[in-house]
C-alpha cells in the first residue's frame, strides 16, 4: 500500500463507522417504536384464507371470534403472496379456515414461516366430493381423489396438501378435483357446517352461539338454493350453456342443470393465456352449441373475452361480472356469500334474456 | 395493542429466517462481489442471472419446489462454462454473445413456464423471489450452495487477484486464465443460486453488484471491501426487513421486502457517491490498472 492509500483510509474509516452508527441507530429506534397490530384478545383468533370462508366464518363466529381474511378481494383465489402483517396474524391465531380440494398450494410455506401451530378447518371435509367425482370421468385423465382425512394434524395436513400441490404441478387441464367448491350453495351448507365443528372444538365456551348462528346461515343458504333452482327452470334446458373465463363455476352449473361448454382459460390460472388453437376451438364450440353469452369471472380481465366473443358473434357480459373466485368489494353489492351468489345467478339469468323473481323474505336482507 | 419491538419481531419464524438468509447473502455477497467488481462481470453476472432462470422451472416442474435448487445449480454452472469459454474471446464479442445467451435462455424459460398449470403465479415467485417464505430446508440450501461459492472463491483467491491485476503477467506466468474465469464464474452462479430464492431472478443482481460498489466508494483499502461490503449488505437487509414488516402491520403498505432491501442499497449507493464527492476523491486513478 503506498503512502495515499493509507491517507485516504483515514477518510474511508470514519465513513464506515458512521454509516454502520447510522444503521445501529436506526435498528434501536426501531426498538423504541411501538407498532400497532392485531391485538390478541380474548375472542378466538381465526384466520380464513379465501373471501368466501372469511364471510362463513363471519356468519359463524359473529363476536366470538377476532378474524383476519388472507386473500385479498378481486384477487384470484389460486395464489397468494402472504405479507409480513399477514404471517403476523397467522402467527397469532388458534384457528385456520382453509378451503382444500387442492386450492390452497401456498399455504404450506405461509404455515411454516409464520409458526401457526392452531387447529386447521379443511372446510372441503364437509363436503361429499365423492358425489361430485363421477361426473369428472369424463375429463382427461383421471388423477386419484384426495383422500379426505378427518384427521387435522398439522403434518398430515401439510402432507395431504402438498400432495395435492404436486398433482396441481403435473397436470394440465383439470385432473382431479374442482377446488371451487364453495360456488354451489348446498357445498357452502357443508363448508359451514364443518366451520361450525372446529369453532365449537376450539371454543367450546360459546357452543350454543356458533350453532345458532350456523343453523341461522344454514337456512338461509336453502333458501338461496331454491330461489336459485327457481330462476333457472325458466330457462328451457338446451339454451342453458355457459361460457366462463375459467372453469370456476363447476359446481354451482352442476347443481341448476347448466351445462359447461368451455372455459377461456384452460387452466385455474386468471392471467394464463390460451394458445391460439384452443381460441379457435372454443369459438368453433360457442358456434355450435348456440351460446349466447360469455360471463367473465372478476378476477379476471375482460379483455380476451371480448376478443372471442366478437369471433364468435355473441355477447360477452363485463359489465357485471360473475363472482367466482372472489367475492366484491365494498359497494359492488356483492360483499358477502349470498349477495354474490344472488347477483351471479341474475347476471346469468338476464343474459339469457329471462326475468329473475322476486326474492323471498329470508333473502331480503341480503340485499 | 401489542408493541412489536425489533427484537420481538425477528424472533418470529419467518423473520428470523429471512435475516438468515440475507446474513449468509451477505457474506457470500462480499467475497464474490469483490472479484466481480474487479474482473468487472458485472454483465456476465447479469447472464448468469438470466441464465438460471430456466435451470429454476425446469427444476420446478420436475420436482415441485425441491427441484428448484438443483435445476438451478446445473444451468449456473453450463452457463459458467459457457461464459468463461465466450470470455477466451474478449472485447466486443463477448458482450454479443453473453448478450445473446442471456436473452435466449431467458426466453426459453419463460415458454417453459407457460407449459405449466399455474404459470403466472409461478413466473412472480421466481422473478420476485419471497424471502418471507423462505423454508428451513430452504434455508440449508442457501447456506450449503453459499459456502461452496465462498470455498471456490477462496482457493482460487491468488489466481483471481493476479489475473484481476494483470492480466498479461498472469498469462506468461503461465497460469491458466479459462480455469480461473471458470472457478469465478461457478462462483458468481452459486451465489446466484443462493440469492435467486430469497430476492428472485430480477433482484438478485443487486446483491452481486451494488455492496462491493458501495465499499469501493467509502474505502480504498483491498483488506476492507470484503468486510465493508459485507456489513452494507446486512445492514440494508436488516433494514429493509424492518421496514416492510412495519408498514405492512401498521397497515400503510404491503412492500416486497426483496424490492425494499434492493432499493436501500441504491440509495446508500447514491449516498456513497455523495460522500465520495464531497471528500474529493472522484476523478482520481482508479484504484487497480484495468484492462
Amino acid at each position: 500500500m503506498t503512502h495515499t492509500s493509507r491517507a485516504r483510509r483515514h477518510v474511508a474509516l470514519p465513513i464506515t463507522g458512521a454509516l454502520a452508527g447510522a444503521l445501529a441507530g436506526a435498528l434501536l429506534l426501531s426498538g423504541c417504536g411501538s407498532t400497532p397490530a392485531e391485538a390478541p384478545t380474548d375472542a378466538l383468533n381465526v384466520v380464513a384464507t379465501t373471501t368466501q370462508l372469511t364471510d362463513f366464518a363471519t356468519q359463524v363466529g359473529g363476536d366470538d371470534i377476532s378474524l383476519t381474511g388472507l386473500l385479498s378481494v378481486g384477487a384470484s383465489a389460486h395464489h397468494f403472496d402472504p405479507s409480513p402483517k399477514e404471517l403476523l396474524a397467522l402467527s397469532q391465531a388458534d384457528v385456520l379456515i382453509v378451503n382444500g380440494a387442492g386450492l390452497e398450494t401456498f399455504i404450506d410455506s405461509a404455515i411454516e414461516a409464520s409458526g401457526f401451530d392452531g387447529a386447521i378447518i379443511t372446510a372441503a371435509d364437509g363436503v361429499d366430493l365423492e358425489a361430485h367425482e363421477e361426473e369428472e370421468h369424463e375429463h382427461q385423465h383421471e388423477d386419484e381423489a384426495p383422500d379426505q382425512d378427518a384427521d387435522h394434524d398439522e403434518a398430515d395436513h401439510a402432507h395431504e396438501e402438498s400432495d395435492h400441490a404436486d398433482h396441481a404441478d403435473h397436470d394440465h387441464d383439470h385432473g382431479g378435483v374442482n377446488p371451487h367448491i364453495w360456488t354451489s350453495p348446498r357445498n357452502a351448507i357443508g363448508m359451514v357446517d364443518e366451520i361450525e365443528h372446529g369453532f365449537v372444538a376450539a371454543d367450546p365456551e360459546n357452543e350454543a352461539a356458533y350453532t345458532q348462528r350456523a343453523s341461522e346461515y344454514r337456512a338461509t343458504l336453502t333458501a338461496l338454493d331454491e330461489w336459485i333452482s327457481t330462476q333457472f327452470e325458466q330457462i328451457p334446458e338446451a339454451d342453458r350453456v355457459l361460457v366462463s373465463g375459467h372453469d370456476s363455476l363447476h359446481y354451482y352449473l352442476e347443481d341448476y342443470g347448466i351445462e359447461f361448454a368451455g372455459s377461456i382459460i384452460p387452466s385455474f390460472e386468471d392471467n394464463a393465456e390460451p394458445s391460439a388453437a384452443e381460441i379457435d376451438a372454443l369459438v368453433a364450440t360457442i358456434q355450435e352449441r348456440g351460446v349466447k353469452a360469455i360471463f367473465v369471472e372478476s378476477s379476471m380481465s375482460p379483455k380476451l373475452a371480448r376478443t372471442i366473443a366478437k369471433e364468435a358473434g355473441v355477447t360477452v357480459v363485463d359489465s357485471e361480472s360473475l363472482f367466482a373466485d372472489s367475492l366484491g368489494a365494498e359497494g359492488t353489492g356483492a360483499e358477502t356469500y349470498v349477495a354474490a351468489t344472488i347477483h351471479n345467478t341474475r347476471v346469468i339469468v338476464e343474459a339469457w334474456g329471462a326475468t329473475p323473481t322476486e326474492l323471498p323474505a329470508e333473502l331480503g336482507g341480503a340485499e | 395493542m401489542i408493541d412489536v419491538g425489533v427484537f420481538a419481531m425477528f424472533s418470529l419464524p419467518f423473520m428470523m429466517r429471512a435475516l438468515i438468509a440475507i446474513a449468509i447473502l451477505s457474506v457470500a455477497a462480499g467475497a464474490v462481489g469483490v472479484f466481480i467488481n474487479f474482473r468487472e462481470l458485472e454483465f456476465v453476472s447479469d447472464g448468469l442471472v438470466h441464465a438460471v432462470f430456466p435451470g429454476l422451472v425446469i427444476g420446478m416442474l420436475v420436482g415441485g419446489s425441491a427441484g428448484l435448487l438443483p435445476g438451478a445449480v446445473i444451468a449456473a454452472v453450463i452457463a459458467a462454462a459457457l461464459f468463461a469459454f465466450l470470455g477466451r474471446t474478449g472485447g466486443s464479442g463477448r458482450d454479443a454473445g453473453i448478450a445473446v445467451t442471456l436473452t435466449g435462455l431467458f426466453s426459453l424459460g419463460v415458454v417453459i413456464v407457460s407449459r405449466s398449470e399455474s404459470y403466472v403465479s409461478q413466473l412472480q415467485e421466481l422473478l420476485f423471489g419471497r424471502i418471507l417464505t423462505v423454508t428451513v430446508a430452504q434455508l440449508w440450501q442457501i447456506a450449503v450452495v453459499a459456502l461452496a461459492a465462498l470455498v471456490i472463491i477462496w482457493c482460487a483467491r491468488r489466481a483471481l487477484l493476479f489475473r484481476s491485476f494483470d492480466p498479461a503477467g498472469f498469462e506468461n506466468a503461465g497460469f491458466n486464465a479459462f480455469r480461473t474465469d471458470l472457478a469465478l464464474n461457478v462462483a458468481v452462479a452459486l451465489l446466484v443460486v443462493a440469492g435467486v430464492q430469497a430476492l428472485g431472478v430480477l433482484m438478485v443482481i443487486a446483491i452481486l453488484v451494488l455492496p462491493v460498489a458501495i465499499a469501493r466508494l467509502l474505502s480504498r483499502a483491498l483488506w476492507s471491501l470484503m468486510p465493508i461490503a459485507t456489513l452494507i449488505m446486512f445492514g440494508a437487509g436488516v433494514a429493509g426487513l424492518w421496514a416492510s414488516f412495519e408498514w405492512s402491520v401498521s397497515g400503510r403498505v404491503s412492500a416486497s421486502p426483496g424490492a425494499l432491501i434492493v432499493l436501500i442499497l441504491i440509495s446508500a449507493y447514491i449516498v456513497g457517491v455523495g460522500i465520495s464527492f464531497a471528500v474529493g476523491r472522484l476523478g482520481r486513478k482508479p484504484m487497480c490498472e484495468r484492462r
